[in-house]
């Protein structure tokens, strides 16, 4: 009966086989390798979820940023139209103030070539005030020297549309008897615009004895070309 | 070390006195002569001063050097017979600190006026009558107005507003100040103005009757849109400054500096 079980005598048959297997024999080497597989996967587990890791936590501080850069825009785009036409109105008005008080004070320095700078500041102002006509106008009048006398009379030539530069130019023609380049200049003003107030102060001066032969013939020319 | 550094002192003290009293001296003893001597010493002369000259017949020379006193040596012109009214002329001046004022009282003698003084200063001449200006190796703003006679300035430093009416006018710049405008204006004569090849500057030139020309190329920067500015426009190395420069009857030349 025990021999006849062909599954019975099939198990034997395998044990008998495994018994006669030799058992390998644990040597270093063998034990070198077993370790070194296993570092192996303990390296290869460990790399593959910590890469992947540190990638989504740098995609979400460049997500973040980008969330902080584009409110950032968006709040300054919106505050600019709201705002801004009106502050930077304000601030170029206070610009443009102080601009003119710096100039004002400058035109009053000992140094020739400061005030030249100064009346270049208020010739460059845009809308022009009256007070600052009234400055060009007294500095044509009244600077010691003759080419910072000039520069005031070039500047205010950008405005004879204005009827207070216009008649303060003519008015000045009298007083240029001891600047003979304003006198000069102005007289050629006087021809282009041809401003017929300008003649009787004109004829004056024509009447004095010691005028640069120049001045002479272009008052002469002028006063011809005026009446 | 400290009696020796006092001793120093002193003798510096001595030496400004003898200076000022032989000033005193020159100023108002020695009239006999035709010329007239002044020694001007300065309480600081590291700074920079400034020298205002109104010479009312006569011409003014002005030359820079390494020296903290201001020499000024003053001769008539002319021999007059007449030796009282020759020897009535008198040189003083103002001082506050290093502002310096000179007087000429002339008595109608044509006095002309040669000055030495330490380089750093600003200028402030005139001469109204009978004479020429001229002005050397001076490192500052230099104004000067010379209606009868020519004006000119050679190894300048800094920046010049010049004004003649019958003379030239020529300034040599070896160095130009960066932010300070030039301008030179006369009606008869001739501008000539020389520049350091690095230049910034804005031109406005204008002759009515004479030619200009000009070693930079003056490209042309848009005429004024008025016809009644008839000035040519340029800029050179960019654009600076504003550089005026306007004669009636005469060329303008703008050169190198060399």
């Amino acid at each position: 009966m025990e021999n006849t079980d062909p599954k019975r005598k099939e198990i034997e048959e395998a044990e008998r086989l495994l018994d006669q297997t030799p058992i390998p024999e644990l040597t270093e080497s063998l034990d070198r390798k077993f370790y070194d597989f296993l570092d192996a996967a303990i390296t290869t587990r460990d790399q593959f979820p910590q890469r992947s890791r540190t990638a989504l936590y740098w995609y979400a501080v460049a997500a973040g940023i980008a969330l902080f850069v584009m409110g950032w825009l968006g709040g300054s785009v919106l505050s600019t139209r709201n705002k801004s036409s009106v502050e930077i109105t304000g601030l170029s008005g206070e610009v443009r103030d102080l601009r003119e008080s710096l100039a004002l004070t400058m035109i009053q320095q000992p140094l020739p070539g400061k005030r030249i700078q100064a009346i270049n500041m208020l010739a460059d102002m845009k809308n022009p005030d009256d007070k600052i006509y009234a400055t060009l106008l007294s500095t044509l009048n009244h600077d010691p020297n003759d080419n910072v006398r000039l520069v005031a009379l070039e500047a205010l030539a950008k405005h004879v549309e204005n009827d207070q530069v216009m008649a303060g130019m003519v008015e000045a023609i009298g007083q240029q008897q001891t600047s003979p380049v304003v006198l000069l200049r102005l007289t050629e003003l006087m021809a282009l615009l041809g401003e017929k107030r300008a003649l009787p102060v004109l004829k004056t001066i024509l009447e004095k004895p010691d005028l640069n032969y120049n001045i002479k013939t272009q008052i002469y020319e002028t006063v011809q070309g005026l009446s | 070390m400290k009696p020796f550094r006092a001793l120093v002192n002193h003798r510096l003290v001595v030496v400004r006195v003898l200076i000022l009293f032989e000033s005193v001296l020159f100023a108002n003893f020695q009239l006999s002569g035709q010329t007239q001597k002044v020694l001007i010493p300065l309480d600081q002369p590291d700074l920079s001063g400034k020298l205002t000259f109104d010479n009312p017949k006569g011409s003014i020379s002005v030359t820079g050097y390494d020296g903290n006193i201001i020499v000024v040596t003053a001769t008539a012109r002319f021999n007059q017979k007449d030796s009282k009214t020759q020897n009535d002329w008198k040189l003083t001046y103002d001082q506050q600190e290093t502002n310096v004022i000179l007087y000429c009282n002339a008595q109608g003698n044509t006095i002309d006026v040669d000055i030495k003084i330490p380089r750093h200063f600003t200028l402030q001449l005139r001469s109204r009558d009978n004479g020429d200006v001229i002005v050397i190796r001076i490192n500052g703003a230099i104004e000067v107005d010379n209606a009868q006679g020519s004006i000119m300035l050679d190894n300048i430093s800094g920046s010049a507003i010049l004004n003649s009416v019958y003379g030239n006018i020529t300034a040599r710049f070896k160095e130009v100040n960066p932010d300070d405008p030039i301008m030179a204006t006369t009606i008869e004569g001739d501008i000539e103005l020389s520049l350091p090849e690095a230049t910034h500057a804005n031109l406005k030139l204008n002759t009515s009757r004479g030619n200009i020309i000009s070693v930079f190329p003056l490209l042309e920067a848009g005429q004024e849109s008025s016809p009644l500015f008839d000035w040519k426009s340029s800029k050179i190395n960019g654009g600076g400054p504003e550089y005026i420069l306007r004669t009636y009857n005469g060329d303008i030349q703008i050169k190198r500096y060399l």
